[in-house]
C-alpha cells in the first residue's frame, strides 16, 4: 500500500493506492495520526486509487473522523470506486461520513 | 464376500457417524447447567473417573464406542478434557477382564434401543422426552455401525487365510506382532484376534510366547480404528480420542521390550507370571490380555497431568471451542443477582464476537466448515447463558433487575436470530460467488455488515451515546436497498437464477441489519435501566 500526501491551501489530501484493509489498516492509521499530531485539521482522503475497503479500513477511517470532530476538524472523502461505494452504502458511512464524488466538490467549501 | 464386506464397512461408518452427530446434538440440547454439575461431581476425582470407565465398557463392550461418546459429551459441554482421560484408562483397564468373563450379546439390547428411541422421537405423545429419545437414538446408530462394521468383516475371520496368517508367524515374534495388528484392524475386534490365538494355542499350533506377541499386536491394531475414524476431529475431540490411541501404544512401548528381555535373558517377567498364575492355556492368554490392558492405565493414570498438557500441545483447542467455552459464567459464578446480570451481559458481548469471527470465516471462498464450527460454538455458549438467565429469573430479583433481565433477554433473543440469519447469509453468499458479479456482492455485503456489527459490539462494550447514535445512522440508511437495485438494473450479467440468489441474500442482509439495529436500542435501553435503579 502506498500512501502519499498533498497540501492544497489548508487541507492536507491523502492518497492511499491499494487496498484497505485489516492488513494495511494499521499502516494507514499510523499516517493518519501523524497527520493530526503535525496539527492537520482537515485531511481530504482521496479515494481514487483504493481498490477495496474491508470493515477494518472503515474502522480507520471512522477513527480519524471522531478524533478530527473532537479537535474541531473534519474529514472528508472523495473518488470512491464502485466498490467501495457499495461497501460504503451497505454499512451505512455514506451517511455517516463526508463523501464527495470528485476532489474538487470535496475541497469547495472546505 | 469382498462386496458385501465393502458394503457393510460403507453401511456401518455412514451409521456410526449419523450417530455421533444425532449424539451430540442432542445431548447439547440436554446439557443444562444442573446436569453438568451433576457430571462434574460425579467425575470431579479421577478415581471415580476410572470407575465410570469400567462401567462403561461393561455396557458397551467396546473402547471406541465408549470413546467417541465421551467426544460427543464433551463436544456437547457436558464434560472437559480432564475428566474424560480417567473414564478411558478405566474403559481400557477393564476391557481386559471382558475376555475373561462371559458378558451378553448386547446387539438385542442396541435394536430395541433403536426401536423404543425412534418410537419416541416421533411420537407426538411423547414429545418431552423427545431430546434424551435423539440422544438414546443416536447411541444406537452408533452401535449399529459399529455392529454392522463388525458383523460385516468377521466372516473374514473364518476364512482359511486369516487361520493361515496367523500360523504364518509361528516362530517369528515380531512378525505375530504385525499381523496381529492388521487382523485386528481388519475384523475390527482386537477381541476376535484374541479369542482365535487361544484357539490356536489351545490346539498346540502356538507357544505361549508366539501368543503374547500377537495379542499384543492385536490390541494395537484395535487402537487404528479409533485413529481412522477420529481423522476429521480436531481440538479437544482429537485430544480425547488420541489418548485411547495412545493407551494401546504405551502398552506396547511397555510390554514388548520387556517381552524380549524375558524371552532372551531369561528375567522372569510377563509370561512367567503368567504361567504361574494358571496351567490353563486360554486363561494365559486371557491374563496376558488383562496385563496388556492394565499396565498403560496405572502408568498414564500416574501422569495424567503432564499427559494433559502433552494433549493441548500436539492438539491445541480450536478457535471455536475457546470461542465456545464461557469466560465469566461458571459454576461457582456469583449468586448475587445484579454481579450475576453483569456477567451475563459481558457473556452476551463475546457472542457478538463469536458473529464477527463468523464473518472472518466467510470472507474466504468455500470455507464453510469454519463457518459452522463458528456457528455451533455461538449455540453450545448460548446454552449456557440461557440457563444462567433461566436460574437467575427462578429467584427473587427486584423491579430493576427483573426490567434488565426482561432486555437482556430480548437481546439473548436477537443474537440468536443473527446467528441463525448469518449461517443462512453465507450459504447464500456461497451459492452466488460462482460468477464474478455474485462475488463482488458477496466481498461488499460481508465489510458491509461487518462494520455494523463492529458498531454495534462498541456500544454493547461502551454504551455510548455517540456510538448508539452512530449505530442508528448506519442501520437507519437505505444504502442496502440502493445496492441491490443497481445490481438487478445490470440484467445482462444476471441470469433469473441468480437475480433469485441476489434477492435471497440481500433479504438476509436486510434482516441483519435490522437485528443489529434493534439489538443496540435494548443495550441503550439497558444503560437507562442501569441510571433508573
Amino acid at each position: 500500500m502506498e500512501i502519499t500526501t498533498k497540501d492544497v491551501n489548508d487541507v492536507k489530501v491523502v492518497q492511499i493506492e491499494g487496498e484497505l484493509d485489516t492488513g494495511s489498516s494499521s499502516e494507514a492509521q499510523s499516517q493518519l495520526d501523524q497527520l493530526r499530531e503535525q496539527g492537520a485539521k482537515k485531511i481530504l482522503l482521496d479515494m481514487t486509487k483504493i481498490d477495496f475497503i474491508s470493515s477494518a479500513g472503515l474502522r480507520v477511517l471512522l477513527a480519524t473522523a471522531q478524533e478530527l470532530r473532537g479537535d474541531g476538524g473534519e474529514l472528508r472523502v472523495c473518488s470512491l470506486n464502485k466498490t467501495v461505494k457499495e461497501v460504503f452504502d451497505i454499512s451505512g458511512f455514506s451517511t455517516l461520513l463526508m463523501v464527495f464524488d470528485t476532489e474538487e466538490r470535496a475541497l469547495s467549501n472546505f | 464376500m469382498l462386496i458385501t464386506v465393502a458394503a457393510s464397512l460403507m453401511a456401518g461408518l455412514g451409521l456410526f457417524f449419523v450417530g455421533l452427530h444425532f449424539l451430540t446434538e442432542h445431548l447439547k440440547m440436554l446439557s443444562g447447567r444442573r446436569l453438568r454439575e451433576r457430571i462434574s461431581i460425579l467425575t470431579r476425582h479421577p478415581l471415580q473417573g476410572l470407575f465410570w470407565g469400567g462401567i462403561l465398557i461393561g455396557i458397551t463392550q467396546s473402547t471406541a464406542a465408549t470413546t467417541f461418546i465421551l467426544i460427543g459429551m464433551l463436544r456437547s459441554g457436558m464434560m472437559k478434557v480432564r475428566q474424560t482421560l480417567p473414564i478411558i484408562i478405566g474403559t481400557n483397564m477393564a476391557a481386559g477382564i471382558i475376555v475373561l468373563i462371559l458378558v451378553f450379546d448386547i446387539k438385542i439390547g442396541v435394536l430395541f434401543l433403536l426401536g423404543l428411541a425412534g418410537f419416541l422421537y416421533t411420537s407426538e405423545k411423547a414429545r418431552g422426552m423427545r431430546t434424551i429419545a435423539g440422544a438414546a437414538f443416536g447411541i444406537g446408530m452408533l452401535f449399529l455401525g459399529l455392529s454392522t462394521m463388525q458383523g460385516g468383516v468377521a466372516p473374514l475371520a473364518n476364512t482359511p487365510w486369516f487361520e493361515g496368517a496367523l500360523q504364518w508367524t509361528k516362530g517369528s515374534y515380531l512378525l505375530g506382532f504385525f499381523i496381529g495388528a492388521c487382523l485386528s484392524f481388519v475384523v475390527q475386534s482386537s477381541l476376535a484376534v484374541v479369542v482365535l490365538t487361544i484357539a490356536l494355542e489351545q490346539a498346540g499350533l502356538f507357544s505361549l510366547s508366539e501368543a503374547i506377541m500377537v495379542v499384543y499386536g492385536a490390541n494395537v491394531g484395535s487402537s487404528f480404528l479409533t485413529m481412522v475414524l477420529s481423522s476429521s476431529l480436531s481440538g479437544q475431540s482429537k485430544q480425547v480420542a488420541m489418548f485411547q490411541t495412545t493407551y494401546n501404544f504405551a502398552g506396547a512401548v511397555i510390554l514388548v521390550p520387556l517381552f524380549y528381555l524375558e524371552i532372551y535373558s531369561g528375567v522372569p517377567l510377563v509370561k512367567a507370571v503368567t504361567e504361574a498364575m494358571s496351567q490353563n492355556s486360554g486363561t494365559q492368554i486371557a491374563i496376558v490380555n488383562l496385563i496388556f490392558n492394565f499396565i498403560p492405565g496405572v502408568v498414564l493414570f500416574l501422569m495424567l497431568a503432564p499427559g494433559v498438557r502433552l494433549l493441548k500441545r500436539f492438539w491445541p483447542e480450536t478457535l471455536e471451542e475457546q470461542a465456545s467455552k464461557p469466560k465469566y459464567l461458571h459454576e461457582h459464578a456469583s449468586t448475587d443477582p445484579l454481579t450475576a446480570l453483569h456477567l451475563i451481559e459481558l457473556e452476551q458481548t463475546r457472542l457478538i464476537k463469536i458473529l464477527t469471527s463468523s464473518f472472518d470465516a466467510m470472507r474466504e471462498r468455500g470455507n464453510r466448515a469454519q463457518l459452522s464450527a463458528f456457528h455451533e460454538a455461538f449455540k453450545t455458549l448460548s446454552s449456557v447463558i440461557r440457563d444462567a438467565v433461566s436460574d437467575l429469573s427462578s429467584r427473587h430479583l427486584s423491579t430493576e433487575a427483573y426490567e434488565k433481565l426482561d432486555r437482556l433477554l430480548n437481546i439473548q433473543h436477537s443474537l440468536e436470530t443473527s446467528n441463525n440469519e448469518i449461517y443462512r447469509l453465507g450459504e447464500k453468499l456461497e451459492a452466488l460467488r460462482q460468477t464474478p458479479f455474485g462475488n463482488r456482492f458477496a466481498k461488499v455485503a460481508i465489510e458491509g455488515l461487518d462494520t455494523i456489527l463492529l458498531m454495534l459490539m462498541d456500544v454493547a462494550k461502551g454504551r455510548s451515546v455517540q456510538y448508539a447514535k452512530m449505530l442508528n445512522v448506519m442501520t437507519s440508511e437505505e444504502g442496502l436497498a440502493r445496492v441491490r437495485k443497481a445490481y438487478l438494473s445490470e440484467e445482462s450479467e444476471l441470469d433469473s437464477a441468480a437475480r433469485m440468489q441476489l434477492l435471497a441474500a440481500s433479504n438476509h442482509c436486510e434482516r441483519l441489519i435490522w437485528l443489529f439495529g434493534e439489538t443496540g436500542e435494548t443495550y441503550m435501553g439497558l444503560e437507562v435501566v442501569q441510571e433508573a435503579a
